[in-house]
């Protein structure tokens, strides 16, 4: 791909609200996610150890949105608007104006700011809210109002209608890498001049239903705590973001993305240490540099063994033993669909000495991304 | 139930979903600024909360407070 | 960037049958696939009737291993796949290896995984939560059972798409080729036909009872129908060096969003219409170049309405045929522009345009050349794919016979 530039951040994480909260906790090695669990009762879980769960905390939308139209709105929609708003706010695409108005800046056509968002199980809040009712009472008494949040894409449509933003808006469900597919998709909409500016996002939000599926998978117990995110990021085309003089966090600057299927017929989960070094490598020949140029890699390690090593493995195997391996899942936990575009705005705020950081997302069943950061 | 808290409960239904101050209760919910999703929502938050059912040919007379009131109590009379 | 994007094969998982020649001959008869659902009780719904695939059977298609690991969703696009891999006649191994993708649209994916799992959960505990079915419900999984069974291992996408699912995924499949990230696509939507989503609509009051006539003046709405749509795209090379039979050329897609309402189209159709206009343009043509629209036609007053007006806004008085396949086979939400997709390539293909069943009564809002109950046929060199969805997604594909396209319209390189 071309370079890309990115001239906007916003992070909603288990450590706070913004981008300058999420550099301060990158900063801070103390900080730790220990938010209070909000979106569920735990105590039922309670006999078999508090949920080992982190939420965004004190969210509070009507702060950034006002106290109308959100009622019927879950969770990830929330943080996902406000995510964006900052995101477009941090990349001057959208600034508060005279009077107060939040508005696009100057030159800014919503025709031409797009919208490519990762979530992995974005509608599982709805689809337990609305089954719960349609199962203990009747389909009849479902609220129809949130029946379009059974639908994962709808998220990613409010972030359009509440920011007016008007071309291409794309919704992945890739799993832990579609946080790097969506730099691949909006690569695809920029390449074929479909949009000036996309915000590129991750997001997952915390609901009972998602909370016991992991707990029921039994990952162990130096799995990362389960969490939530929203992060956004203004991608740009080089020219674009010089000509109308935006700040640039960084770019991204190549893709690759593997799959390798398990060898056993009847296996899903599958973790491949193959098809992370092949991932890493054809990223790396994407972006035209060599192994040599990279001064990191922002991982997905996560704590789950057989993955955790396959994903060393791939790791060393491109860049050799002594890469320095960062590991943002220990310490905002597991955010899966949210957790590749985390990866990268790690990569970004935390710069090398060398100019390219590599970022790998490892999915379960055998697939991974990769993309080459090049840091400010 | 009285006519009364019937009428206090379908008003506080009513203006919880449309996110409105005051709901005079002649007025269309159309001229109220309530769009057709919050008008599906009503009629299924009502069939719900009365446990009811209001055909699709009879949603037009949710239009107003009062005659959401009427269309609640008459079911409600044939239960 | 490569110039021509090609479809060589087609697979289809529908009510009114499975595979090319069945799909094509039931659609060109107009012959329902709208039935009594079997699958739930609707009728406490005030309903009856939905586009229910009754004579799929996974292990019909599947190795008894895919039947295990996949969900209603993932099985019938699997199977159907291999019916367009099948069509398009690729030797075994010429799908391994990076250079193949897939890429696979739906509004919900495995939902019927997720069912038994919510099912245990919500009317018996978490006790009674069936762990073994946690790890197949992902979404992620579509393009991977797929790609699993042909050894693919490029590019993956699962592109939940809403109601315009099927265009996202040929759309920008096509877009993969073009920009030489891939040679082959393996692209297309899945949907099954689920109580939640079924009493969805009934709530919206957007499901009729007994018909979908779109553009009817008297329409009542949509039925709710399921299925899934594959097709296998090459790029022009690729299909020249295996000398491969090319039905049809995929032009560009126009995708734009309303920023309007969650469910409804915007009243003045401003994101249709520009999304069908590039498109068009995109595709290095003009509306006069247009020979038949294949429509979103869900057979609801505002959908159909906004409709009408796209194309008196992009064509003017040219009165283009056009015509939505969800009278005889229902919305397919998910799936239903990849099946949608298929039906323009029975166009290209056959010439015959499928017809609008149930129309009767013209609307005065709805202006437009409709093809009333009986298939017929006409110019078919260029086509569109038109839909609208959830979120405000507008996408519309342009379908092409071999060669029409301009390459030179997509405004690639940026």
């Amino acid at each position: 791909m071309k370079p890309r530039a990115i001239t906007g951040c916003s992070v909603l994480s288990a450590l706070g609200v913004g981008r300058e909260t999420f550099e301060r906790a990158l900063r801070d090695p103390e900080a730790v996610a220990t938010s209070a669990i909000t979106t569920f009762d735990p105590s039922p879980y309670f006999a078999q150890g508090v949920p080992h769960v982190a939420e965004v905390p004190d969210f509070d939308p009507t702060q950034f949105l006002g106290d109308k139209g959100l009622r019927t709105l879950d969770r990830l929609t929330k943080l996902m608007v406000v995510s964006a708003r900052l995101a477009l706010g941090d990349a001057g695409l959208k600034k508060t104006g005279e009077g107060g108005a939040w508005g696009f800046a100057e030159g800014v056509d919503p025709t031409r700011v797009g919208v490519v968002c990762s979530n992995a199980y974005g509608s599982l809040e709805a689809i337990t809210e609305l089954d719960r009712v349609a199962k203990l009472e009747d389909a009849r008494y479902i609220n129809p109002a949130k029946f379009p949040n059974t639908v994962s894409n709808s998220a990613s449509g409010y972030v359009s209608i509440w920011e007016d933003l008007r071309a291409l808006n794309i919704t992945v469900s890739d799993g832990n890498p579609g946080g790097l597919d969506g730099f691949a998709v909006a690569d695809l909409m920029l390449a074929t001049r479909r949009a000036d500016a996309i915000l590129v996002g991750g997001a997952e939000a915390m609901c009972e239903a998602l909370f016991l599926a992991f707990a029921k998978l039994e990952a162990g117990p130096d799995h990362a705590k389960l969490a939530e995110a929203a992060v956004f990021l203004a991608v740009e085309p080089t020219a674009a973001a010089e000509a109308r003089g935006a700040k640039v966090l960084g770019h991204i600057f190549g893709f690759g993305t593997a799959f390798e299927a398990p060898t056993s017929d009847v296996a899903l989960f599958h973790a491949s240490a193959a098809a992370v070094s092949r991932a890493l490598r054809s990223a790396l020949a994407d972006a035209g540099i060599e192994a040599a140029a990279v001064g990191g890699v922002v991982s997905g390690i996560a704590g789950l063994p057989r993955f955790d090593e396959a994903e060393h493995d791939g790791i060393t195997d491109v860049f050799g033993p002594s890469i320095a391996i960062e590991r943002p899942k220990a310490r905002f936990g597991e955010t899966l669909g949210a957790s590749g575009t985390l990866a990268v705005a790690t990569a970004l705020a935390s710069p090398t000495s060398a100019t390219f950081t590599a970022v790998v997302s490892v999915g379960y069943y055998g697939n991974v991304s990769a993309v080459i950061v090049r840091t400010a | 139930m009285s006519n009364d808290a019937l009428r206090a409960e379908i008003h506080d239904l009513i203006v919880e979903i449309a996110e409105i101050d005051e709901l005079p209760a002649d007025k269309t919910f159309k001229d109220l600024g309530i769009d057709s999703m919050m008008g599906v929502e009503i009629v299924a938050a009502i069939e719900r909360k009365y446990q009811i059912k209001i055909e699709d040919s009879e949603l037009e007379k949710v239009s107003t407070l009062n005659s959401s009131i009427a269309i609640v109590a008459e079911k409600i009379a044939k239960k | 960037m490569t110039a021509r994007v090609y479809i060589t094969g087609v697979g289809v998982v529908s009510s009114i049958g499975l595979g090319k020649q069945a799909f094509y001959e039931a659609l060109a008869a107009g012959r329902s696939g709208i039935s009594a659902i079997a699958s739930f009780d609707a009728s406490k719904l005030g309903r009856s009737l939905g586009g229910e695939v009754k004579q799929f059977r996974a292990k019909d298609h599947l190795t008894a291993a895919e039947a295990r690991r996949t969900g209603r969703a993932s099985a019938m696009a699997l199977a159907a796949a291999r019916m367009a891999v099948a069509d398009a006649k690729i030797a075994d191994g010429d799908l391994r290896g990076p250079r193949t993708a897939v890429v696979i649209g739906t509004t919900m994916g495995e939902v019927d995984v997720l069912e038994i799992l919510e099912d245990g959960w919500i009317r018996r505990g978490t006790n009674h939560v069936k762990s073994a079915l946690i790890p197949k419900f992902a979404s992620t999984l579509l393009p991977i059972h797929i790609a699993r069974a042909f050894g693919a291992e490029g590019m993956q996408l699962t592109l939940p798409g809403a109601c315009a699912a099927g265009n996202y995924a040929i759309g920008i499949a096509a877009d993969l080729i073009r920009t030489g990230k891939a040679d082959v696509v393996i692209a297309g939507a899945t949907e099954i036909l689920q109580e939640l989503q079924y009493a969805g609509f009934v709530r919206l009051a957007a499901m009729a009872t007994d018909r979908c006539q779109p553009f009817d003046k008297n329409r009542q709405g949509l039925i709710v129908g399921e299925g899934a749509g594959v097709v296998v795209l090459e790029s022009e090379a690729h299909a020249v060096r295996r000398n491969a039979n090319v039905v049809a050329e995929v032009g560009a897609i126009g995708i734009t969003c309303d920023a309007y309402h969650i469910t409804r189209p915007h009243p003045d159709a401003t994101g249709s219409i520009s999304a069908m206009r590039q498109a068009i343009s995109r595709s290095g043509l003009t509306p006069a170049d247009v020979d038949f629209v294949n429509a979103h036609g869900t057979g609801t007053k505002a959908n159909d309405q906004a409709e009408a007006k796209v194309m008196h806004e992009v064509f003017g008085d040219r009165r283009v045929p056009i015509s939505s396949m969800k009278s005889t086979i229902g919305h397919c939400m998910g799936a239903a522009s990849a099946l949608e997709a298929i039906g323009c390539v029975m166009t290209i293909e056959t010439g015959i345009y499928p017809p609008t069943m149930g129309y009767e009564t013209p609307d005065p809002e709805c202006d437009i050349a409709v093809v009333a109950n009986e298939a017929r046929k006409g110019p078919h060199d260029v086509l569109l794919n038109n839909s609208l969805a959830f979120g405000g997604y507008n996408a519309v594909v342009c379908f092409a016979k071999p060669g029409r396209i301009d390459p030179s319209g997509f405004q690639g390189d940026a």
